[in-house]
Parts: C-alpha cells; sequence; structure tokens
C-alpha cells in the first residue's frame, strides 16, 4: 500500500521535524553534559542535571520514539518500503539501537538528578557517572548525524528482498503489456 | 536466470557501515561483561532513584 501525495507529504513532514528535532535535544543534552562535567560549582552542576532529566524525558525520549513512528509508517506508505532498500534497512537498524541505548541510559540520567537533588551533593563523587553522560550522547549524535546522511544521500543497494519485490513487479508489467 | 535479473549483491558501504556497527557493539558488550564499561557506578554504589543507600 502507497499512500497518495498528501498524506505522504504530511508522515515525511512528521518523520524530519521528529528526526531533526531528537538530533538537536541529543546536542543540548550532550552541551549540558559537556558543561556538567568540566563545571565544579554544585549549584550549577545540581541544576545542569536536574535539567538532564527533564530534557531526557520531555524532548529525547517522546521525540525518538516519534521518530522511528513516522519513519516506519513512511517507509511503508512510500515505494521505498522497510525493507527493500538498504538505507533505509540501516537507518531502521540504528534508531532501535539508538532507541535500546537510550532506554538503558536513562537510568543513569535518573540517578544522576536524584542524587544533584540531595542536600550534600558533592559532584566528585560522580566523575564515572558524569563521563558516561557525555560519551553516550555523543555517540548517539554521531549515529543521528549517520542517519541523516542516509536519509539525505539514499546510497544505492536493494536488498535480495527489495530486488525479489521489483524483479516480480517488472514481470508483472511485462505480462500486462 | 539472464544477467540483468540476478541480484548484484550486497554493496560495500553495507558491510562496511555492517561491520563498523557489529565491531562497536561488541566492544560495548565485552566493556559491560568485564566491569570496564559505563552504569556499573563501582565504589559509588549506583541504586535506583528513591532506593535506600547503604
Amino acid at each position: 500500500m502507497t499512500f497518495t501525495r498528501g498524506p505522504r507529504n504530511l508522515t515525511l513532514t512528521a518523520h524530519i521535524v521528529t528526526s531533526l528535532g531528537f538530533l538537536g535535544a541529543v546536542g543540548c543534552f550532550l552541551a549540558l553534559a559537556i558543561d556538567g562535567l568540566a563545571g565544579s560549582a554544585p549549584a550549577t552542576l545540581r541544576a545542569i542535571y536536574l535539567s538532564l532529566d527533564l530534557l531526557t524525558w520531555l524532548m529525547i525520549v517522546p521525540l525518538c520514539f516519534a521518530a522511528v513512528i513516522t519513519g516506519v509508517i513512511s517507509a511503508l506508505g512510500t515505494p521505498w518500503g522497510l525493507f527493500r532498500h538498504y538505507w533505509v534497512l540501516a537507518k531502521l537498524l540504528l534508531m532501535i539501537l539508538t532507541t535500546a541505548v537510550l532506554m538503558l541510559h536513562t537510568r543513569p540520567i535518573a540517578y544522576m538528578a536524584h542524587m544533584a537533588a540531595m542536600p550534600g551533593f558533592s559532584p566528585g563523587d560522580f566523575v564515572r557517572q558524569r563521563v558516561q553522560l557525555v560519551v553516550a550522547s555523543g555517540a548517539a549524535v554521531v549515529v543521528l548525524l549517520g542517519a541523516t546522511i542516509l536519509s539525505v544521500y539514499k546510497p544505492k543497494g536493494m536488498t535480495r528482498y527489495g530486488w525479489r519485490k521489483s524483479a516480480n513487479a517488472s514481470a508483472v508489467q511485462d505480462i500486462g503489456r | 536466470m539472464t544477467e540483468q535479473t540476478r541480484y548484484p549483491g550486497t554493496p560495500r558501504w553495507v558491510k562496511w557501515l555492517g561491520g563498523a556497527t557489529i565491531l562497536v557493539a561488541a566492544a560495548i558488550i565485552v566493556l559491560h561483561l568485564t566491569g570496564h564499561g559505563f552504569g556499573h557506578g563501582q565504589g559509588h554504589g549506583m541504586t535506583t532513584p528513591g532506593e535506600p543507600q547503604s
């Protein structure tokens, strides 16, 4: 089933907005996490780690799921398909991997926010967790940039399934002539 | 099957991307299994928020 022009443009717009919003939100997370790693004033760090938790639950997680869902709908509603072209499949796998890693990292983020809210918060005790947040968000930015590049350049290459589908469609067209 | 309908094979960029992804995933898994990865909270007793600290 392929969409007509209206729904196709609507889902594509939703996918672009949520995907780039996701990338932007993770970029903001990275900037705050770097500032949290470099800074030392407990009041500033408290504000940063509480903000990271809010940013995660109010922006990053919803945009991540929205990007995956709109991407799947958009792929299924166009001739690109979900499993026909390697660039679409690669993007899907990258997004599934990113979502899984993101959900795993919500725990250390919540932990840091929880500890930052404590009265006797001592940032020096949490260097490992602070580094973790920088590394994970940096890696996420790289993966999301990769997914964006795949979407723009659409490198050639069909999967075996896509090739078979395409060959079948050509054969049906030939019979119809 | 003619030359035109034969599957041309997996493109080189897919092999590179797949290989790199598998290597990175394997490295992360090995680091976590050996306790060198992040998220173990060694020395800090990482607990779930709300859970009492020992």
